[in-house]
């Protein structure tokens, strides 16, 4: 067994003695521990790892030596494949949770074949890896026995139904409520904020009905027991809950950035240039890291997933964030991540000690961040000096594509057409002389047909020179 | 039917009945909730009738459109 100071424990992996992650020179390994061995083993050597392998529903991973071990509770040691970005919940659009809601219960109807079942449904165990659901705890499975009910039934609920239910049925931002409330949201307080459930037989008895019986039996431990629950029960329940979020739909329209590109005032070949110029700006950028801040659809996202960059499509508009997955979905990418997020806002560190999910910062920084058309409404939009969002973009990239968008332009006329201008210092100079601070950069590019300009910028102590 | 069979049956329903009721453990590190557990053993039966019916209608349909392949093929 190695010294022990040489791992570094996740802050998401502790709530399970079968097992947990840690990294050890760079390396992701997961220790599985002697109460996880017997179910590990089934999931192995019965076919179902294979069959979710095959079905790209489980993070593959290959043993490591037991030498590797954290401590001394290790029976086995994996290396499981990295996921390019972690993502949570509270970052997906309505059809990423949907997703991520069917793959778990695909699984668990995979592992009842095998004679295993879920022994837990946290949406925070599954990731986006090469543009798939996937399951990345692969010590989530345990050896199904026959007449128990689900031991993650309630976890499922909360973590996927309810906070589909409310987006499709109440308000596409109630999202943000998984922010709040980290191991799902409340039944009872879902059931009160969907109000009428007649027509919605499922999600009357799953949200309902299932809160009812959370009240009534709060006070009354069952001493970890209960009555019978057969396999055919426990098929109809998953069938059940399959049924209840497929029947649950979110159709983007009328936001305000979805139909961005629409209303702008750019020329087709305005536009154009400008893909050239970020196309040519980003250079060969195969395996690196992209971030598209204010992605909108993923328009230029995908100048870089498709120069094979690990790209990162952020957006804070639902509908945006919608479309851009549904499309990803549909040409099958596998780089690209549409994620949702408030800049103004980002995700902060959440959980037990502030380390269980992490900021966006922390996953950070990037190889490069894209930052088109985004300054005016950080700095006129949310009235943030130019300066802190030259020293936010600085803490997050090491190299920063970012177009300036002078006054003039009607984009930054109309975030100013309601207020008064009390924006001396956004101007050219005002720009570049608040971003020498933390980048180094040569003269910009125009954009043709537009009075936009184009940097190309390195954040300074990085290292890289600047083309 | 004679009042000792009417008691006999009764005891094998009763036996049948308790057997259903016996408390089965509980698995796994999260906790999953009493409510939660009850809602599952109270509308199990139901569930399960419901599944039961869907995999006998599977079967039909899939029974039936073997029939009309095999017609249609030459």
């Amino acid at each position: 067994m190695s010294n022990s100071a040489e791992h570094q424990r996740q802050g998401g992996s502790f709530r399970d003695p079968g097992g947990f992650l840690y990294l050890r020179d760079g390396t992701l390994y997961r220790q599985v521990n002697e109460p996880c061995r017997e179910s590990y083993d089934r999931l192995m050597r019965s076919g179902l790892y294979d069959r979710l392998i095959e079905r790209e529903l489980l993070i593959p991973h290959q043993e490591a030596d037991l030498l590797l071990a954290c401590d001394e509770r290790a029976c086995k040691v994996l290396r499981p494949e990295r996921v390019a970005f972690i993502s949570y919940p509270y970052e997906w659009c309505f059809s990423q949770l949907r997703d991520a809601a069917l793959a778990t219960l695909e699984i668990q109807r995979q592992a009842m074949e095998f004679g295993l079942s879920l022994k837990d449904a946290s949406a925070y165990n599954i990731q986006f890896h090469r543009g798939r659901p996937t399951l990345i705890d692969t010590l989530s499975f345990e050896v199904y026995r026959e007449g128990a009910p689900w031991v993650a039934y309630r976890q499922f609920c909360q973590h996927f139904l309810a906070p589909l239910a409310l987006m499709a049925r109440v308000d596409v931002r109630l999202r943000r409520l998984l922010r709040v409330f980290i191991d799902g949201i409340p039944l009872d307080l879902a059931s009160r904020l969907l109000g009428r459930l007649w027509l919605a037989p499922r999600l009357w008895l799953h949200i309902r009905l299932h809160a009812g019986s959370q009240k009534k039996y709060e006070d009354r431990p069952t001493d970890g027991r209960t009555g019978r629950f057969g396999r055919l029960a426990f098929l109809g329940l998953i069938e059940s809950l399959q049924a209840a979020v497929r029947g649950l739909h979110w159709r983007p329209a009328g936001t305000q950035w979805g139909e961005y590109y629409s209303f702008t005032n750019y020329s087709d070949r305005a536009m154009q240039h400008k893909a050239e110029l970020v196309g040519r700006l980003l250079g060969p950028c195969e395996g690196q890291t992209v971030w598209d801040l204010g992605a909108n659809t993923g328009a230029f996202s995908r100048l870089a997933s498709q120069a094979g960059a690990n790209t990162v499509a952020f957006d804070v508009d639902p509908a945006a964030v919608e479309k851009n997955y549904l499309e990803s979905v549909r040409l099958r990418e596998v780089n690209l991540l549409p994620l949702l997020m408030d800049l103004t806002n980002p995700t902060p560190s959440l959980g037990w000690a502030s380390q269980e999910r992490d900021s966006l910062l922390a996953r950070g920084p990037a190889d490069t961040i894209l930052a088109l058309a985004l300054v005016h409404h950080l700095a006129i939009g949310n009235n943030v000096p130019l300066d802190r969002i030259a020293d936010f973009l600085g803490d997050s990239c090491r190299r920063l594509i970012i177009e300036f968008v002078p006054k003039g332009d009607s984009q930054v006329d109309k975030l100013l057409a309601s207020r008064e201008d009390v924006f001396d210092e956004y101007h050219q100079a005002g720009f570049e002389s608040a971003f020498a601070r933390r980048f180094e950069f040569g003269p910009p590019e125009p954009i043709e047909g537009s009075s936009r300009l184009l940097y190309l910028m390195t954040v300074r102590g990085a290292g890289g020179t600047v083309a | 039917m004679s009042i000792a069979s009417i008691c006999r049956y009764g005891v094998l329903y009763g036996l049948l009945f308790l057997l259903c009721i016996t408390p089965r453990a509980a698995y796994g590190y999260i906790d999953p909730g009493t409510g939660s557990f009850v809602l599952q053993v109270l509308v199990g039966a139901a569930l399960g009738s419901l599944m039961a019916l869907k995999i006998f209608w599977r079967r039909i349909v899939s029974f039936v459109r073997g029939l009309v392949s095999r017609r249609e093929q030459p």
